[in-house]
């Protein structure tokens, strides 16, 4: 089985090697294995075939002999790498089935979409996938190449590449390049042509760019049948053919009119038509992407350049427009971006270089996607100083900011295509059709666009305008300065900022080693006065307070002070009562209390402190009031 | 799940939200969207379109809110927000008379464009900066009584809300729902009534202008609705 599979890619890009395999030079088999290789690297992660590590002394060219659809039999140049019963059958599939056009798009292409995004080449994936699908779509019989293999493979490729990196090979792979092109061509112009050549010649006139088609593998296998895949060719194909006929004589209205009851029909049909039964809404939503990428690709070139025809006066005006706003800050929109501020700095290059990208593309739905990522961008760079969720107030003016220094190209014949030829629902509603609607608006403000709406008198403007004067400011932020003066005047900026910043800073020390010193002045002052010794304190407790109550150190000082100085402290006694009672006794003179009683009062000093007395437990003071 | 799909006719609804700078759209929106649907916004970083799903009355809604810039400077840009929209939330700030001017000045252009295929709302934002009286009261002020009138005379919808202490957000975006529904049926009958007389044009397209819809009907109705949500 391996061989058959190896083969089948070296038929197809080397049509000698039919004739004299066995003589294929080491340079061709090269280029030949890394053709398989890639095409297969996807593909081959299904098998389950693990013992291709055996077949390490494998010659390839071998190989090249056996039909493609891995029957057994030997296979054909002329029968595009297949045998004659294998070929038969699939040009009867073909021709019975696939007119011209509707072979771009046959389901072999749809698988192969999503091994070519994975690979990202897809001249060779083209080969390979699309030579594997015609043995069977569904079952997935012919992704069989294993995985193992094809590490094996890019081992031997990288070995053989040391080697045979010679100016013969370089020859003659350009060689078997152009011949394989040519005779795609011409077969695909006599409409017998296998869908490997169909492909060829597409990615030959670059009308289809694989990476495009979003149409996941899951969905081909799951339930785009062969019928459903069919019926849209057909439509498409119908809608297509009629656009072609009448476009010399429809204006662009007409023809959007046109496009968008195509739309509307399959809408309709993807809702109704059996075909569709088991799309789930997601699916369909798909496939309805999925129409209009096709159908726009058809018709692009046709469209776009009558559009950009008619749109051309409208085109360079808004140019220049932009060209002579180039002066136009974040200020003057009063919005936030600072363009030193390095993130910053480059999320504004990501957007501006997203928004020009839009251009590139060819389908409407692509360049939406392209606005989409350049609003998202913006909101980005919005928040690097915010927190708060960025809303429409900031948008604008930094989308207006963001198109003015990006300049798109043609970008009104974008917006007009988009405008007329993209889904209406897509425009109308979701998260595209805002953004798009922004992005017109920013040109429509830009077009429009006075002193009075820049925050300044119209003189200045008109002065701005025509490059006689130059806001202040404008000089650092420039665009049209190159990267190293920019950088060089930006570091400039940061340095005086910094500077600015060490003065203050430099400030802003000595006053605060002022103040520490006024500070530890002050403090020894204070420490001074505090290490004085203490004149003895003296507390009264009141006479009717229970002994109880007054914790043990000071009871005992009251008894020395009495014991000391006769006549100071009341016999307090054992009973508060017996103290209420006795209130005759006396006190030291100072506080005599007639009505009451006696207040009993304690000196304390320092020094008459013990050690363990120094720090007496707190008194609660309603504890020393009466309970 | 595409059995629930059948049975549940879907109908997206696009809202613009109108008004000055500073008079609290983007924090009503943020606060619609957002209260309830906090783990499900794959991200905050932008609040300026946001999209809420829910079901009403056997119907499966999604609405788009298109959040637009109000500096005076883009005020020319506005017929570009609001086409194909369905519904219009004009905001002013209920302290502030200048914003109801700008209202205005909105409605006009609006009902201009769109016709009567737009539902208006004219929403009285910030009533928690009111007096506890006045917000026990509800319409003692004076601008919020002229907005009233005004909604009155344009055939609008009046609404008092307020984004910080989240009062009447929900009801207003509910109501409005229910508005657009009606009236978009009332559309859909009068193409097809159109349609049915005008044989010859049976695809016409294009925008089809709907007359005044009966107001004390419709309230009416709506008031029964309320009860199921």
């Amino acid at each position: 089985m391996s061989e058959e599979n190896n083969s089948y890619v070296s038929n197809q890009w080397e049509p000698s090697s039919a004739s004299t395999p066995t003589t294929t030079s080491t340079a061709t088999s090269d280029t030949r294995r890394r053709n398989h290789e890639r095409g297969d690297g996807v593909d081959g992660q299904r098998s389950t075939r693990g013992h291709s590590l055996s077949r390490k002394g494998l010659h390839i060219d071998s190989s090249a002999l056996m039909c493609q659809n891995g029957c057994g039999f030997y296979g054909n140049r002329e029968w595009s790498g297949f045998c004659s019963l294998c070929y038969k059958q699939i040009r009867h599939k073909e021709t019975s089935v696939m007119s011209p056009i509707n072979r771009w798009i046959s389901p072999e292409m749809l698988s192969l979409r999503s091994s070519s995004s994975a690979s990202s080449l897809s001249r060779s994936s083209t080969a390979s996938s699309a030579n594997s699908s015609p043995a069977n779509t569904n079952t997935g019989s012919a992704h069989s190449t294993p995985a193992l293999f094809t590490k094996f493979e890019e081992k031997k490729r990288q070995q053989s590449d040391k080697k045979s990196k010679t100016l013969k090979s370089i020859f003659k792979r350009a060689a078997t390049f152009r011949e394989s092109k040519n005779s795609s061509a011409s077969n695909s112009d006599k409409s017998v042509s296998t869908p490997t050549s169909a492909l060829q010649s597409l990615t030959d006139r670059q009308l289809f760019s694989f990476d495009t088609l979003s149409l996941g593998e899951e969905v081909v296998a799951k339930f785009l049948r062969e019928a459903a895949i069919l019926d849209i060719k057909r439509q498409i194909n119908k809608i297509v053919d009629k656009m072609n006929k009448s476009a010399n004589k429809a204006s662009i209205e007409e023809m959007s009119e046109q496009i968008h009851d195509f739309y509307q029909m399959m809408s309709t049909r993807f809702t109704n038509n059996p075909f569709y039964r088991e799309a789930s809404s997601e699916q369909i939503e798909q496939l309805v992407d999925f129409t209009e990428r096709y159908l726009m690709q058809q018709l692009y070139q046709m469209l776009f350049t009558r559009i950009q025809h008619e749109e051309e006066d409208r085109d360079l005006a808004l140019q220049k427009r932009i060209r002579s706003l180039n002066w136009v800050m974040a200020q003057h929109l009063d919005v936030d971006i600072n363009l030193r501020h390095p993130e910053i700095k480059d999320l504004v290059d990501k957007a501006i270089t997203e928004v020009i990208e839009m251009d590139s593309k060819q389908v409407p739905l692509e360049k939406l996607e392209c606005i989409v990522n350049c609003s998202k961008t913006i909101f980005k760079l919005l928040q690097v100083n915010s927190q708060e969720p960025v809303s429409a107030d900031q948008f604008l003016p930094a989308l207006v900011l963001i198109v003015i220094k990006a300049n798109p190209p043609l970008l009104q014949s974008n917006i007009k295509l988009i405008t007329r030829f993209s889904t209406p629902s897509r425009l109308m509603s979701g998260e595209a059709g805002y953004y798009f609607t922004n992005l017109c608006c920013a040109t429509a403000f830009i077009e429009n666009i006075t002193g009075d709406s820049l925050n300044m008198t119209e003189q200045d403007f008109q002065s701005y305008i025509t490059g006689e004067a130059q806001p202040p400011g404008a000089y650092q932020q420039s665009t049209f300065l190159c990267e190293a003066f920019r950088i060089m005047s930006s570091n400039m900026a940061m340095l005086s900022d910094l500077n600015d910043r060490q003065t203050k800073f430099e400030t802003q020390m000595s006053e605060l080693t002022d103040s520490i010193h006024t500070f530890r002045d002050d403090m020894l002052k204070r420490t001074h006065s505090a290490l004085k010794p203490l004149p003895p304190t003296v507390y009264s407790v009141p006479p009717d307070v229970d002994i109880k109550y007054i914790p043990t150190a000071f009871r005992e000082r009251i008894l020395n002070q009495r014991t000391q100085t006769e006549g100071i402290l009341i016999d307090l006694g054992n009973d508060a009562n017996t103290a209420e009672d006795n209130s005759d006794v006396a006190v030291d003179g100072n506080h005599i209390d007639g009505n009451t009683g006696t207040d009993a009062q304690v000196v304390e000093g320092e020094d008459t402190l013990s050690p363990e007395q120094h720090l007496p437990p707190p008194l609660a003071p309603e504890i020393l009031q009466k309970p | 799940m595409s059995s629930n799909a059948t049975q549940l006719s879907q109908q997206q609804f696009k809202i613009v939200l109108l008004g000055e700078g500073c008079v609290g759209k983007t924090s009503l929106m943020l606060r619609y969207c957002q209260n309830k649907f906090t783990e499900n916004h794959e991200s905050t970083l932008q609040a300026s379109f946001l999209t809420k799903k829910f079901i009403i009355n056997n119907t499966r809604v999604q609405l788009s809110i298109w959040d637009t810039a109000g500096q005076e400077r883009f005020h020319a840009l506005g017929p570009i927000y609001y086409r194909d929209s369905n519904g219009a939330l004009l905001v002013y700030d209920i302290t502030d008379p200048d914003s109801l001017s700008k209202v205005k000045s909105w409605v006009k252009e609006l009902r201009k464009i769109r016709g009567n295929n737009v539902v208006l709302a004219v929403v009285g934002n910030k009533t928690d900066l009111l007096s506890p009286q006045q917000q026990s009261n509800g319409a003692d002020n004076q601008i919020i009584d002229e907005a009233q009138k005004y909604s009155q005379s344009v055939n609008a919808y009046h609404y008092c809300t307020s984004a910080k202490s989240n009062r009447g957000i929900d009801d207003l975006f509910l109501d409005l729902t229910k508005k657009m529904l009606a009236q978009n049926q009332l559309i859909q009958e009068q193409t097809q009534v159109k349609s049915r007389s005008s044989a010859s044009a049976p695809n016409q397209r294009g925008l089809t202008i709907a007359a005044d819809p009966p107001t004390d009907e419709e309230e009416g109705a709506d008031t029964r609705r309320n009860k199921c949500c």
